[in-house]
């Protein structure tokens, strides 16, 4: 099964393998033209055990994905964790003290790493965007979860605005397209 | 491995004051109290065992209330 995703923008590539999973491939060749969607395939690649090659260069990189012989207990667990969304519109919690509100949210943050059900996505706007800038705490926490798996996108006219494009510490510098895609792609979507 | 000791604290004032004072000068982790020393969700400070006597010397003196516990290379809970 060829699926030829080149020309086509996040997440459309990421969807249109997935509908291949889901309908019991086992064997695929994706092509995209960019390293961002080359991530995103072999993320949802790994997530439904498959094992994943890339060949070639942009504007076409190849990847290889083949069903991996993994124990039906290891693709049920997957299976019964569908991906979450995370969204912070703010760098605190809660309206109040705004001291309150920022240790509420690094305890948080910590919670959430520890947690053995990260989100799949974490989208941050407007002051949320200082999350992952500014507040050394919680930049160490999002370090970890995105080590863990966890696709952090920032909105980057927010940071634009606030002048922190060039101080982003973690996360990639993302769109209103892809937010929304996101949000729309996941099971749920929980705000702060 | 890391071994973590834990300022646990009688008002979340206390916490975040503690907080404020330690943050500069050590790595300190904010986090939610493990329900085995605690029933409600308070928060406490977590910091590297070996910073102990260092953080105890900070904090001697200041108008902070707190209790310290090894909390072992437990991470959390």
């Amino acid at each position: 099964m060829l699926i030829d995703a080149r020309g086509k923008n996040c997440p459309i590539p990421v969807l249109l393998t997935k509908k291949e999973i889901d309908a019991g491939a086992t064997e695929l060749t994706v092509l995209v033209d960019n390293a961002v969607a080359v991530e995103n395939v072999k993320r949802l690649a790994a997530a439904n055990q498959f094992v994943v090659a890339v060949t070639g260069e942009a504007p076409e990189f190849r990847l290889s994905l083949q069903r991996a012989a993994a124990s039906d207990e290891a693709v049920c667990t997957a299976a019964e964790r569908p991906a979450w969304a995370l969204f912070a519109g703010r760098d605190v919690i809660g309206a109040g003290e705004r001291e309150l509100g920022e240790a509420l949210m690094k305890s948080f943050f910590f919670t959430l790493r520890e947690s053995d059900d990260p989100p799949r996505y974490l989208l941050l706007m407007n002051s949320g965007v200082r999350l992952a800038v500014e507040n050394e705490q919680v930049i160490e926490h999002l370090r970890q979860l995105a080590e863990q798996g966890t696709e952090i996108l920032v909105c980057g006219t927010c940071l634009n605005y606030y002048g922190l494009t060039e101080r982003l510490q973690v996360g990639t510098v993302s769109n209103m397209y892809d937010i929304l895609g996101r949000m729309q792609a996941a099971a749920k979507v929980i705000s702060l | 491995m890391n071994d973590y000791s834990l300022l646990l604290f009688p008002s979340s004032h206390d916490a975040i004051r503690t907080e404020k004072l330690l943050r500069d000068r050590f790595a300190v982790t904010m986090m939610p109290t493990p329900r085995r020393y605690s029933t409600s969700c308070g928060l406490c400070l977590r910091f590297c065992a070996a910073d102990q006597a260092a953080v105890l010397a900070a904090l001697d003196g200041q108008a902070v209330r707190f209790q310290l516990v090894a909390a072992g290379a437990e991470p959390s809970a």
